[in-house]
């Protein structure tokens, strides 16, 4: 016992609170009915209580209770998955809830039998506990429950259960059978039914109360009186005295001195019943009985013997002898059947007012009123017997009956089922399941476009990153070209003035014949000029779609503005096109920001609907106008007075950010004319030092104090432009981005695409391992050294005579052990470049790759190198055989030709060669090569990139080879490095035809030879000149394009005719003979 | 046992709530069969049958406890009285009687009595403890060997008797509530709520 006091713990507001379903104050439903509510082991939800009892109070309201069994009664049909009791579980429990009197109403002992029925032969219900206390409470419903317990234990229904042997042994306790009961313990014990803790309790909790009652009952048989009898007593059939002198009353206290003692008729004074045994008489029978039973207690394994009696039955008719029997017979006369009158013979009154109201028969409905209907009597036989019969049935596998239609559908519940309704339930769940896949449909379509929404973010993503890269291209670009401009005399601040001189130059006639380079020449003559190799930049293969975004440049205007504007560069692009000119900076916000800059826009996803929508893209606003983010910065720029965003800019740096702005305007216009890129850093220094011409400053407040104007331009803008294609946008975006990035680039430096770092990161990808004649070593790199031999794996060459040389590499001749010759190249990086140029080559080429390229190659790679050895028999370099003889011009026009075939052949494969000179190039000895048409051979590939592999290079920027070309101006920051090699040949052939390095001019914006051609002897329409004008001149076209015109060809090949030489095969044969 | 008939004082009226609280606390010790039901002996109160302990222990406790409980009530001290049926071995609790009592404690200054008979008070808790005996119609059975607590809970600034310890008030994590009867003696009212563990029938 515990002496606890609670302290001021909980406040009463705070209990309060936690009551769940405190019922109104005595108004309790349920005290009412109490005597009509069973209880339930389990205990009752007071809720379902109470909502039970009140629609029964009101009658007609069913509707919920009813709903609620429909639902439950074609969940029981409909149920399709693989635990079909859990729905006749909740179905019985809930009933118990709901019908708290039980009742026939309830159909509790109906859908009791069918579902114990229902599974009776799965076996893996069995000793399911849900099945199992169904059973239990089949059997309490019943009025044998023993004969149930025996069945279920001779069918092993719940022998695993601690349930089952309590409910049966409780049966036996009820009975006063307490042996029997003991051994139904034991029985449970020994079968290890589970919980075993439970079963033990119970056990003993049940030996417990049997030692009480001995003792009680011993005590009691010595004192020969039972104490109980001495406590007031009620007696059955007493009578008792009345209260009260006017009205009787029943006393409340039934016993003692209430009770009459002049009693008549019977008194049972009963024997004292123990709370156990309700059946005190009938205990001295089973003991009897028991006694002998409990010793040899054993299931029977066997199907119920004798089947358990009929309930008992009110109004039955025993079976008895009928021989004797007769009908009492009536007399004729004396009891005539009164017919009953058809008409009553009075009237009833009926007042006028109460009309019966006019009721059209309606359809019973069967839910809400019981169906009353003749008992079967086959109907009422114990279902233990109808169980046993079914599964008589099925054993013996006859059937008397096949039904034609759904029967155990329509009758599976408790409740029967038309087909309407069926159909109905089925329609109802297909609808529910339409709804379900168009749902799943409407979330698929939903994903999808919320992944092809992150596409496109990763594509803009990847192209903007792919900006920064162009953007830091250009720049070395930028900077080499201000080098340039900064011989100039006049010095920093005042270098706006000069960039624009510079600017002018192009149209200069007389300067610029005066000048020797004039870089700014070349693409001066056409718009395609220029736009051309930014667009190759990102998309080779797409050089044709493009030029429409330059539709606006009008050639006259351009023509003119020089003589009108040429003092002030900057008023140009305002002037020429305004519109350009205004939306042009918001375009360029985004980017010229460094991109570490954190803007705020991080947390906002960008959105580009209009990605989805419709496929059009404004280009001009910004570069990725339906990034809302994007969008989001503009308007930031855009709204006056302009206050920043989180990241407030200064003025200073606003203004430079405007400079950038306006920069990138002439960047715009460059695009037509690319003359203005050049002086856009100049441009851009002069405005950070506020050294600013009026007009400048003019613009300055253009662009960042009448932001409204600009603002309804932008949308104009926006809306103007909407038509242009989607299609189009990845020609110019990338390449205009890269553009309007360059201001941003000063501080990162170009990357050598050639460089071991890059070659190095690029092969990491590709498992070389996995080539054929790849050899990995360890150890250091061999030495290599003339006249010696090398072991290279299981090879042993023999090194002959070197070659090329340079800092990072080494080709030598050689040979095999079998006399084979070979070329091999020794790296000193551990880069296989060479090989995989080789491999690339042979794969995508074939057997084209045999002309020009080796066709056996290995490779060693080393720790410290590779060596690549190259079969074939080799003269030596061009540059050799030219020291040991000029050619004569038609074997330099076969060359010639050979030498565009080659490139054409490795630029349509999306290599590089660039570094085609006469050095890097062998000519083939004469053995070895018959049944070859081809002379030339390209086994060098130092400087060569593979566009396929390397994406990012899209400018000639960064590549060592380059880099004096970009000095002349004859290549440009965005020219594709294609170009290179179209320098390559023309340098090659011009050494061949002048055995000197060419030199180039810029005359007309075309680029040209700067001294005449000897072979052409002043004749500018000479094969060679053309030829020169063509590969100097690619315009429009793409390198593969230039390189395998035919009109390249036939006139190089007219002329080699012209030579009468033989373009054949056997063109082999006089190059040798000659060298 | 207040010797007046018509009117009611604080002192009877702490008589008659404690008075209630004995015989409540035995039926439901009786009714919910905490203990043994041969334990227990029939004694008429409130014109109706009910059954008091016959276990000496129990009746010992249950006598100090009303005698304390008396104190509490004619000092106006007392809130609420708990009666807690814990499973023995899992010390799980499993139902949880209520009894809330308001005291109106300017009766302790105002002396004279309160207008209501006896009678009509014992009507009100014989329709209490009768309530208390119907609710086994939804209670749900008490299957294993149950021990019982009686908390008290008391104004802040009482002094703890000897035989008394503070403890937790017990409460049934996910329980059905259902509130009894309510009598009032004027000066003290009782109202009562039983907590049970839920059942999950559906």
């Amino acid at each position: 016992m515990y002496w606890k006091l609670l302290l001021y713990i909980l406040t009463l507001t705070q209990l309060c609170s936690t009551s769940g379903s405190i019922m109104a104050e005595g108004e309790a439903e349920w005290e009412l009915s109490k005597e009509n509510i069973q209880p339930l082991r389990q205990g009752r939800a007071i809720s379902a209580l109470h909502q039970a009892l009140s629609q029964q109070q009101e009658g007609s309201s069913y509707t919920a209770i009813q709903q609620t069994t429909q639902a439950f009664e074609s969940e029981l049909r409909m149920y399709s998955g693989d635990d079909p009791l859990d729905v006749w579980d909740r179905y019985i429990r809930w009933t118990q809830q709901t019908y708290p009197q039980g009742g026939k109403e309830s159909n509790l002992s109906v859908l009791l039998e069918r579902a114990v029925m229902r599974f009776a032969d799965e076996k893996n219900y069995h000793n399911d506990i849900r099945y199992v206390s169904l059973w239990i409470k089949f059997a309490e419903n019943s009025t044998e429950p023993l004969d149930f317990y025996t069945y279920m234990h001779g069918q092993g229904i719940g022998i695993m259960q601690a349930a089952f042997y309590i409910a049966w042994s409780e049966e036996f306790e009820k009975h006063s059978n307490s042996k029997k009961a003991d051994a139904i313990y034991q029985e449970g014990i020994k079968c290890g039914a589970e919980p075993r803790d439970k079963l033990q309790q119970y056990h003993k909790a049940f030996q417990a109360r049997v030692s009480r009652q001995v003792v009680l009952n011993m005590t009691s048989g010595g004192q020969g009186d039972s104490p109980e009898s001495a406590q007031p007593e009620r007696l059955s059939l007493a009578v008792l005295k009345h209260r009260g002198k006017k009205k009787a009353i029943v006393p409340i206290n039934r016993t003692g001195a209430s009770v009459s003692h002049h009693a008549h008729g019977l008194n049972l004074n009963l024997p004292a019943a123990t709370h156990q045994a309700q059946n005190s008489q009938m205990v001295v029978f089973n003991e009897n009985q028991a006694g002998a039973a409990a010793e040899s207690f054993e299931p029977r394994p066997e199907q119920w013997l004798a089947p358990p009696v009929a309930r008992a039955k009110e109004n039955e008719l025993m079976p008895e002898k009928w021989t004797n029997v007769r009908m009492p017979q009536k007399s004729k006369f004396g009891h005539s059947v009164v017919v009953p009158p058809s008409k009553p013979n009075f009237l009833p009154f009926v007042e006028e007012s109460d009309q019966p109201p006019a009721v059209t028969p309606c359809k019973i409905n069967p839910a809400v009123n019981t169906v009353l209907s003749a008992r079967k009597p086959s109907k009422e036989e114990n279902p233990l017997e109808r169980l046993q019969e079914q599964q008589q049935q099925q054993s013996s596998g006859q059937t008397r009956e096949q039904s034609m239609y759904c029967k155990e559908l329509l009758l599976s519940g408790a409740a029967e089922f038309c087909f309407e309704e069926l159909r109905a339930e089925r329609y109802r769940k297909k609808f529910a399941l339409d709804l379900e896949d168009k749902e799943a449909m409407l979330r698929m379509v939903k994903d999808e476009l919320k992944r092809q929404i992150e596409e496109k973010q990763r594509l803009l993503l990847e192209k903007s990153q792919e900006a920064a890269a162009d953007h830091q291209a250009q720049h070395y670009a930028t900077e080499s070209d201000v080098i340039m401009y900064e011989e100039h005399p006049m010095p920093g601040p005042s270098a706006i003035s000069e960039g624009s001189a510079t600017g002018f130059k192009v149209f200069d006639e007389s300067n610029a014949s005066s000048s020797g380079i004039c870089p700014l020449k070349v693409y001066g003559d056409s718009e395609s000029a220029g736009s051309i190799p930014d667009v190759e930049m990102v998309q080779m293969n797409e050089a044709e779609s493009n030029g429409m975004p330059f539709a606006v440049f009008d050639e006259s205007a351009m023509c003119e503005q020089p003589q009108e504007v040429a003092p002030m560069v900057v008023s140009k692009p305002s002037a020429r096109k305004p519109l350009c000119a205004i939306l042009k900076p918001r375009a360029d916000v985004p980017a010229t920001r460094p991109p570490s800059e954190s803007d705020g826009m991080e947390g906002i996803e960008p959105l580009i609907e209009d990605a989805i929508i419709g496929s059009y893209r404004n280009y001009t606003l910004c570069h990725i106008p339906e990034d809302t983010c994007d969008f989001a910065r503009a308007a930031q720029l855009a709204s006056t007075p302009f206050s920043g965003g989180p990241n407030h800019r200064p003025c200073l740096s606003m203004e430079s950010g405007l400079a950038e702005d306006l920069s990138a305007v002439s960047v715009g216009t460059a695009q037509d004319v690319p003359t203005f890129t050049s002086t856009q850093d100049g441009f851009d220094g002069a405005l950070r030092v506020k050294k600013l011409s009026p007009i400048q400053e003019a613009s300055l407040e253009d662009g960042s104090y009448s932001g409204s104007s600009v603002s309804s331009s932008t949308l104009s803008g926006a809306s103007s432009t909407r038509t242009t294609n989607l299609s189009i946008k990845p020609d110019l975006g990338p390449s205009a981005a890269a553009q309007v990035n360059e201001p941003n680039a000063s501080a990162t430096e170009v990357e050598d695409p050639t460089s071991g770092n890059v070659r190095r990161r690029v092969l990491g990808n590709i498992d070389l391992s996995s080539f054929p004649n790849f050899h990995k070593k360890s150890g250091p790199l061999p030495a290599v050294n003339e006249h010696e031999v090398l072991s290279a794996g299981d090879e042993t060459f023999v090194i002959l005579s070197g070659i090329i040389s340079s800092e990072s590499y080494a080709v030598h001749f050689g040979q095999t052990k079998s006399s084979e010759n070979v070329v091999m190249k020794v790296d000193l990086h551990p880069i296989p470049w060479d090989f995989y140029i080789n491999t690339l080559l042979r794969n995508r080429l074939g057997s084209d790759s045999h002309k020009y390229f080796s066709d056996q190659s290995r490779c060693f790679l080393y720790d410290g190198g590779c060596i690549t050895v190259s079969w074939g028999h080799y003269q030596g370099t061009l540059q050799e055989c030219l020291a040991q003889s000029p050619f004569q011009e038609n074997v330099t026009a076969l060359i010639a030709i050979e030498l565009l075939e080659l490139v054409g052949q490795m630029h349509s494969c999306h290599l590089v060669h660039g570094g085609l000179r006469p050095n890097t190039l062998l000519l083939r000895h004469r053995t070895g090569c018959e049944g070859l048409d081809s002379v030339l051979r390209a086994v060098d590939f130092s400087h060569s990139l593979d566009l396929g592999l390397q994406p990012e290079v899209t400018s000639v920027l960064g590549h060592p080879e380059a880099q004096a070309f970009l000095k002349q101006g004859v290549l440009s920051s965005s020219s594709s490095p294609y170009q290179m090699d179209l320098l390559g040949i023309a340098e090659t052939v011009h050494v061949m035809l002048e055995k000197r390095s060419m030199q180039l001019v810029c005359k007309d914006s075309e680029w040209e030879l700067a001294e005449d051609l000897e072979v052409a002897s002043g004749n500018p329409e000479d094969v060679w000149c053309k030829f020169f004008r063509t590969i100097l001149n690619p315009g429009t076209q793409s390198t593969v394009t230039v390189l395998l015109s035919t009109d390249l060809y036939s006139s190089v090949e007219g002329n080699l005719l012209s030579c009468s030489s033989i373009r054949s095969s056997r063109a082999v044969t006089p190059v040798e003979s000659e060298l | 046992m207040s010797s007046t008939l018509k009117g009611i004082t604080l002192k009877g009226s702490a008589e008659l709530v404690a008075e209630f609280f004995s015989f409540g606390i035995n039926s439901i010790l009786y009714q919910r069969g905490i203990y043994p039901p041969e334990t227990f002996s029939r004694v008429t109160q409130y014109d109706m049958s009910l059954y008091l302990t016959t276990d000496t222990k129990l009746k010992n406790y249950l006598t100090n406890v009303v005698t304390q409980l008396r104190e509490w009530l004619f000092d106006c001290t007392v809130q609420k009285l708990v009666l807690v049926i814990t499973c023995l071995e899992t010390n799980e609790v499993l139902e949880r009687w209520q009894f809330d009592i308001e005291c109106d404690k300017t009766a302790k200054q105002s002396s004279g009595p309160r207008e209501k008979s006896i009678k009509a008070i014992q009507e009100e808790i014989r329709s209490v403890i009768r309530q208390v005996t119907a609710t086994v119609t939804f209670l749900p059975l008490l299957e294993t060997a149950c021990a019982f607590d009686l908390l008290i809970y008391t104004d802040k600034d009482l002094e703890v008797p000897e035989k008394w310890e503070e403890s937790g008030p017990q409460i049934i994590a996910d329980s059905e509530e259902v509130r009894l009867r309510t009598f009032t003696t004027t000066i003290h009212k009782v109202h009562s709520i039983v907590a049970y563990k839920r059942t999950d029938y559906i």
